[in-house]
């Protein structure tokens, strides 16, 4: 089938799951092209480079629109269209022109690298981005997929109570991470017998995976680890308090954070208003290779989220064998084993995070949850499998 | 009318129109016969103002009307003042690296060649980095303002280096620094600012505009208020925890919030309330105009501040002046206005626990609100008047220019 996936951006480092799906989709034969409006991050996947020429075919950027560009790129786009799809394109104008008058030359404007594609379905990865858009599915005669990914259900359109309606009603399949996002989804209004499916995210754990596999020795400075976006919505403020309250207590820790941000200047005044400045490093963006690194250094894995979709980066800690300390954000409490793999704590209590730190002081707890982490995700969280399921989904939305 | 008070001062590097505290400065000193010329950006036309001794001059010009008319002056200034023209192009060069840089920053003051201020005055720290050598090419004393995030957080930022290098240069060339905190002044002080150099002013408030209504009636639902715009320093997060353990105590209370926003921290606000469960407890009321914003601050039963970094609010002592008793975070110079238990509570940031607690002291005493009230009103009479505050800045300018002429 003729797959196209609609994203922000491709490839990018913090959402390398859409590369991985993009590469398993088409391993498995299927034609995929990607939509996206930048194209910034290849030197950080060295293994897509090597192809990129030939993936460069299969991604195509949506144009600007500044006057300027539109006034040049509209009389091309649509002789580019009528060239080489002739009957498509009369369809879509035909069907558009009931619906949007003279303003469908607006929507082609934009629609007109989707178009390209002639899809057989539309999968968009984030909810927000498929908004005013599942017309498409009608005038391209394409099923529309939409996924709901966390930050998308948890507010954006929160202020308007029918933001999602024309979703809930035109969609054709939706997919969520996992049940509590589709909980989040029911509750903005989505009817409980909408074809869905849940699937959570995967890791490839050949890449990550831990080289040493002894206990280590108990060391007497903690080192804890994060990595995320610096965003409000990850709650590093409440991690720095948990890492303030630990040193208050007299433990010796040392807290690094990976990830850059707009929220980059709160982090650092936090750090600096709690004292934190000796034992907390901010390393900004780093490539795959170096987060390795650094997960091979760590004792824990912090993510102390206010909102969170599912977060790969806890399954790459769990994958690399490192425990987890975790709050209760949305997936997160079905990305963690509590008690198993690691620990779920309230989200916005520093209290309970430095609590769970202290208990996994203990070297050997920390390699017993390393290791079931390791083997959950092992059987629970591969690449092969999640293919799959998106692959048979697929098959059910475009058999409906 | 003061005799003293006749010298020129210019204002440099704010947007117009200015916000509300820089505008009280303005028109207090003018009121008191001082020349005051603003460089801003904003400007629409540079004509004079509704004060004959106020007036403006653009600094950013950003039409294309205003772009040619800038390129004019070229042709019309440099003839006119060549030496001054050349000496302003020499010190610009010195401060900026790329060509396309010089140019534009001379093209920026240019209408200033032909100026002779008495002071200059940067309203920001930022101004005054960016700014600062114009002292030399208008051979006059400057004075830089230190009023909070400038100078708490910006130079922590590790992407902020331009303050954090830019700080200790501007406090040296600086003849004197306004502060609008002691606390601000020791933060200050920790980037190069000698100590005999800064001036503690606070912020200040029209009494009679701000004041008390006569009958507040008490409808059972005790009416929380925080004005200020939802960005990430104003703790707002910690506000709505805070709110939440309230409601779990069984405490009626309404939260109401007026301000602007920045786009992800309403997303932020919107979430918070929505995830704790709040929607009938906590209001997001937008921007309001000012005279609403007097409304509902007379109606409220407590005003509560978040921050995580102030200088000193000027919407808390715009509370204290309606005789509201307030429930303040302990930062930056927040202690200076509100003494602890007295016109209010003053409890640690980023702890909602505290928070809930000072709220709760004041659910249950009516008579506690009313004598915090009026303790609050009575220290702004006292030391927060506008009045007090154009005094001070006009002792401020004239040390400056004594010193200057001696």
């Amino acid at each position: 089938m003729r797959i196209t996936l609609i994203v922000p951006t491709f490839p990018k480092t913090s959402e390398t799951f859409i590369v991985n799906k993009f590469l398993g989709l088409v391993t498995l034969g299927h034609e995929v092209n990607v939509v996206c409006s930048s194209s910034p991050d290849w030197h950080h996947f060295p293994h897509l480079l090597e192809q990129k020429k030939t993936i460069q075919k299969q991604i195509r950027l949506s144009p600007r629109t500044s006057i300027l560009h539109v006034l040049i790129w509209l009389p091309i786009l649509l002789i580019e269209a009528i060239l080489s799809r002739p009957i498509y394109t009369w369809r879509y104008f035909k069907q558009g022109w009931r619906r949007f008058g003279w303003a469908i030359l607006r929507q082609f404007y934009v629609d007109a690298p989707i178009l390209q594609t002639q899809p057989d379905l539309i999968h968009f990865e984030f909810g927000a981005l498929a908004v005013n858009r599942t017309y498409l599915g009608d005038l391209l005669n394409a099923k529309i997929v939409v996924s709901f990914r966390g930050y998308d259900i948890n507010y954006v359109g929160l202020d308007q109570p029918n933001y999602y309606a024309e979703i809930w009603g035109k969609a054709h399949g939706i997919h969520c991470l996992g049940n509590d996002i589709w909980q989040r989804v029911q509750q903005r209004g989505c009817p409980s017998h909408k074809l869905h499916t849940l699937i959570a995210p995967a890791i490839d754990t050949t890449i990550f995976s831990p080289k040493h596999t002894e206990a280590p020795a108990n060391s007497p400075i903690l080192r804890v680890l994060s990595v995320g976006r610096l965003e409000w919505k990850k709650g590093y403020e409440y991690a720095l308090k948990a890492i303030q309250l630990l040193q208050a207590q007299g433990h010796k820790v040392e807290y690094r954070i990976i990830g850059d941000g707009q929220y980059l200047e709160a982090i650092a005044f936090c750090r600096h208003e709690l004292g934190l400045d000796d034992c907390v490093t901010l390393l900004g963006k780093l490539p795959q290779h170096e987060i390795l690194e650094h997960l091979e250094w760590a004792d824990v894995f912090l993510h102390a989220a206010v909102s969170e979709g599912f977060c790969n980066a806890v399954l790459e800690a769990q994958a690399m064998q490192v425990p987890v300390v975790t709050s209760d954000a949305d997936g997160l409490r079905e990305n963690v084993e509590d008690g198993v793999t690691g620990f779920v704590v309230p989200r916005r209590n520093p209290e309970a995070i430095a609590e769970k730190l202290i208990t996994l002081q203990d070297a050997d707890l920390r390699l017993r949850m390393g290791q079931a982490g390791r083997a959950r995700v092992v059987s629970q969280f591969t690449l092969t499998e999640q293919i799959q399921s998106f692959n048979h989904f697929y098959s059910e939305v475009l058999s409906q | 009318m003061n005799q003293t008070a006749h010298f020129h001062l210019y204002i440099i590097g704010i947007t117009w129109p200015p916000e509300t505290f820089i505008e009280r400065k303005i028109d207090g000193l003018v009121a008191q016969g001082v020349e005051v010329t603003v460089c801003a950006s904003g400007i629409k036309s540079s004509r004079k103002t509704a004060h004959s001794n106020l007036s403006l001059i653009n600094l950013n010009p950003v039409s294309l009307q205003q772009k040619v008319n800038r390129l004019l002056l070229l042709l019309y200034k440099i003839p006119r003042f060549p030496v001054r023209a050349i000496r302003m192009w020499r010190i610009v060069s010195l401060h900026r690296q790329a060509l396309w840089e010089k140019l534009r920053v001379f093209l920026q003051i240019l209408p200033l060649v032909s100026h002779k201020p008495d002071i200059i005055h940067f309203e920001w720290n930022s101004a005054a980095i960016t700014y600062h050598f114009l002292t030399d090419i208008l051979n006059c004393p400057m004075v830089v303002s230190c009023r909070g995030a400038q100078i708490q957080i910006a130079p922590l930022n590790p992407l902020r280096k331009d303050i954090d290098d830019g700080l200790p240069i501007t406090f040296e060339k600086a003849s004197a620094a306004h502060c609008v905190s002691h606390a601000i002044s020791e933060t200050a002080q920790g980037y190069g600012l000698d100590p005999n150099k800064a001036w503690i002013i606070t912020p200040a408030v029209d009494p009679y505009l701000f004041c008390p209504i006569a009958a507040k009636e008490y409808k059972g639902i005790l009416t929380v208020l925080t004005t200020g715009s939802v960005i990430w320093r104003k703790g707002y997060e910690y506000a709505v925890y805070a709110i939440r353990q309230l409601v779990d105590k069984g405490v009626q209370v309404r939260y109401e919030i007026i301000g602007g926003h920045q786009k992800d921290e309403y997303n932020r606000l919107l979430y918070t309330i929505n995830d704790l469960d709040l929607e009938n407890h906590v209001c997001y009321l937008g921007k309001l105009n000012p005279s609403e914003v007097l409304e509902r601050l007379q109606a409220a039963d407590v005003f509560l501040l978040s921050s995580l970094s102030e200088g000193i609010s000027n919407a808390v002592l715009e509370a204290m002046a309606c005789g509201i008793p307030v429930v303040t975070t302990d930062v930056g110079g927040m202690r200076e206005a509100v003494t602890d238990g007295v016109e209010g509570f003053v409890v640690p940031p980023r702890d909602p626990h505290a928070i809930a607690d000072a709220l709760s002291k004041l659910v249950e005493s009516p008579s506690l609100r009313k004598v915090m009230g009026k303790a609050g009103r009575e220290r702004i009479l006292q030391e927060f008047t506008l009045h007090q505050q154009t005094e001070a800045y006009l002792e401020m300018y004239k040390s400056v220019l004594s010193e200057q002429s001696s």
